[in-house]
């Protein structure tokens, strides 16, 4: 695609789906997705206020102009009912992640100013929960990954609202 | 009724004139149905490839949406090359395959295959009917999204049991992500006439999506209201009249040098329905380096894609030219120098392509052909040098009449393509000019034509080989010839013979006339077999990846891009 700038102006945006709930929708969106191969970091999937509608987040890295040709294109699906292009400073963002760890005498002192929480143990495990804005989440994980012995995790993709 | 029944009321609801298909087991509920009440003409064709780009040839030719069947498996499986080649050149057909019941879907049934994976990356939308009660709401949203917008096609799987159990209360869909685009952006289209007026060096191109709208008229008029030549891309041949004063003819891979330098030069480059394709822009990077694009166009995805638009206008293009037409009719316009320097171009690099040597010059065909040719003739093509042969030298006057398979590039698209066309347009001469390889990939279809007494003129360019690519490993490979040379087999005169159909060979230029008048004599189809000469190449042509300014060809000399 033709562009103005040298410079490398990518940016990350949000895009906010409303789509028509129906069998194989997920599907579709991934294979148009895999086929353009746009630079997808993130999806969040949940149904959505209508009865048979559902909302999907996508987090996009792109340019502008090739962002809005993306969300033009995922627009076309006949699935998709509505489509919008946010940028970060238009929205509020979370994401909420599990991790799997073992249980340690102080863990939750350690864990406390990330404002992170226990959330299930057993004698040997523990379950620790947060939810925040995705960066913070990062730094959390990089933490628990450097000090607590990670054994598992599950992300739950990154959720935004806009404002 | 039964839901096999319901299939056939909906295909006629949809004035559904004509369909191409071959029953197999899951399908036979529907043929019987089809038996007891005709009310759709069927013909059956002899693969169902073949169907798919019938369908796409009455497309094509009429505008309305064709429709082809093949039952479950490889019947759908068939289909699967003409659906990817109606997707890439936006062309409505509603393609129906034959299911397994729905019991046994993902079981791996006998003739069992996932239609609606394979087909989702390739149509603007499929269905699976699993309730007979959807039938009617179903196939009427197929033909509606196939048919509006940017056309293309739309695939429905029809289960076996679907086909058998009754219909007892119909349902409705409603497909709430599907908007028709309406109206326009009259600013935009104020911006548009005031940034015409302001150019030096303007040039229109106008290519399919400009003949899907339908606005041959409002080009017209456009053009000659302000005095601005027209280029066209491949599948826009014909849109404007390729002989009248203000045309510049194709551009693009194979396109004539004036329009080529036309747009490599222009400071205004007035887009219709282009998807700025790489056959046509060379690399991106260099294309119409000094223009500001309009890009009129109707689907919103298509804008910015590949080059970014100074003014982009969505809408549909028959209306917004309408509007523009109003607003520049109260402008002065005066782009004399320009046109000039380009109509002594073009009239430069005319050359005369009777040329009688043997064995027969490919342009020598061109130049028989076109003689022909009327304004109604429809022509269809298969794919490699012969279609750039057809593309390159024969000017058409009218739209829907050059029917090429442009965006896939489909050997053996041709005369499935013509036999669809001649049913579409039935009282149109339709001729296919194909090659040796393209003809014989579809050449069952004879058959077809044969037994349903369907006229198509059959003109094969025959030079033995994969031309095209044979061309390119001469070009660019060092003459490494890999896997080009076909045989000159068969012999298509005993070919069209064991078809019962009129076959003609001809070795020698003062032989095609004569050919040609039989064949158009000829109540039936023909196929006439022309010898031509080997290695000839196609040219001028831009190699692909490159500029569009370094633009090979014999009479292309050093500097004709920066003059």
């Amino acid at each position: 695609m033709q562009t103005n700038n040298s410079n490398n102006s990518r940016k990350k945006f949000f895009l906010k789906m409303i789509v028509d709930n129906q069998k194989g929708v997920m599907a579709r969106i991934a294979t148009l997705l895999a086929r353009k191969g746009y630079n997808i970091k993130s999806v969040c999937v949940g149904s959505h206020l209508e009865e048979g509608e559902a909302s999907i987040i996508l987090i996009i890295m792109g340019e502008d102009l090739e962002v809005e040709v993306a969300k033009n294109t995922l627009g076309k699906l006949v699935n998709v009912i509505s489509i919008e292009k946010l940028e970060e400073n238009e929205i509020v963002q979370r994401e909420d992640i599990l991790l799997k760890v073992k249980k340690s005498v102080d863990l939750e002192k350690k864990i406390a100013p990330f404002g992170a929480r226990i959330s299930g143990h057993t004698h040997e495990f523990a379950i620790i929960e947060l939810l925040d804005h995705p960066d913070k989440v990062e730094e959390f994980i990089e933490f628990a990954k450097k000090e607590l012995g990670v054994i598992d995790i599950s992300r739950s993709g990154a959720n935004m609202m806009a404002i | 009724m039964k839901g096999g029944k319901a299939v056939l009321q909906a295909l006629k609801k949809n004035h559904v004139e004509v369909m191409f298909g071959i029953p197999g087991g899951v399908v036979i509920p529907f043929y019987d149905e089809l038996h007891k009440e005709p009310a759709v003409k069927h013909i059956l064709v002899r693969h169902e490839q073949g169907g798919a780009h019938m369908a796409e040839g009455y497309a094509k030719a009429t505008g309305r949406v064709g429709t082809c069947l093949g039952t479950s498996g490889p019947g759908a499986t068939n289909l699967v090359t003409g659906i990817a080649d109606a997707f890439m050149d936006s062309v409505p057909i509603v393609a129906f395959g034959g299911q397994v019941s729905t019991p046994f879907i993902g079981k791996d049934a006998f003739q069992e295959a996932d239609l609606m994976g394979v087909t989702t990356p390739i149509t603007k939308h499929n269905f699976q009917i699993t309730d007979p009660n959807d039938i009617e709401a179903v196939i009427d949203a197929a033909y509606f999204i196939a048919s509006t917008n940017r056309p293309g096609p739309v695939y429905i799987d029809l289960p076996k049991d679907v086909q058998q159990k009754e219909v007892t209360k119909p349902n409705t869909l409603k497909l709430k992500g599907y908007k028709v685009v309406s109206g326009f952006d009259a600013e935009a289209v104020k911006q548009a006439a005031k940034m015409m007026l302001e150019a030096q060096r303007p040039v229109i191109l106008a290519g399919g999506g400009a003949v899907h709208a339908d606005c041959s008229a409002e080009l017209r008029q456009l053009a000659e209201i302000c005095m601005i030549p027209v280029a066209c891309t491949l599948n826009g041949k014909g849109l404007f009249d390729e002989l009248h004063p203000l045309s510049l003819g194709m551009t693009g891979m194979h396109g004539q040098p004036p329009a080529v330098y036309a747009i490599q030069r222009c400071d205004l480059l007035f887009t219709v329905g282009i998807r700025f394709d790489d056959r046509v822009t060379g690399n991106l990077e260099s294309f119409a380096p000094e223009a500001k694009v309009i890009h009129i166009e109707i689907d919103p995805s298509e804008i910015h894609k590949n080059r970014k638009a100074e003014l982009g206008i969505l809408g549909n293009a028959k209306e917004v030219l309408a509007e523009l037409v109003k607003v520049v009719k109260k402008m002065q316009w005066k782009n004399k120098a320009w046109n000039d320097k380009l109509k002594q171009m073009q009239k430069e690099y005319t050359e005369d392509i009777n040329i009688d040597s043997n064995p027969i010059d490919p342009r020598k065909l061109m130049y028989e052909l076109q003689k022909v040719f009327t304004y109604d003739t429809i022509v269809t093509t298969g794919v490699g040098e012969h279609q750039m042969d057809v593309a390159h030298f024969i000017k058409f006057s009218k739209p829907r009449r050059f029917i090429t398979s442009g965006g896939l590039g489909t050997m053996g698209f041709g005369m499935p393509a013509a036999i669809g066309a001649k049913l579409g347009m039935p009282e149109n001469e339709v001729f296919n000019v194909d090659g040796d390889g393209s003809f014989a990939m579809t050449l069952q279809e004879l058959a077809t034509a044969k037994v349903n007494g369907i006229k198509v003129i059959n003109v094969i360019m025959n030079n033995g080989y994969l031309g095209m690519v044979r061309a390119w490993n001469d070009m660019f490979y060092e003459g490494r010839r890999s896997q080009v040379w076909l045989g000159k087999i068969p012999n298509f005169e005993k070919i069209a013979q064991a078809y019962e159909l009129q076959g003609i060979s001809v070795d020698r230029p003062s032989e095609i006339s004569e050919a040609l008048q039989a064949a158009i004599k000829n109540d039936e189809t023909s196929v006439i077999d022309v010898h031509v000469k080997a290695d000839a190449i196609v040219l001028p042509i831009v190699p692909a990846g490159a500029s569009n300014s370094d633009m090979m060809g014999a009479r292309i000399p050093r500097g004709y891009f920066n003059q």
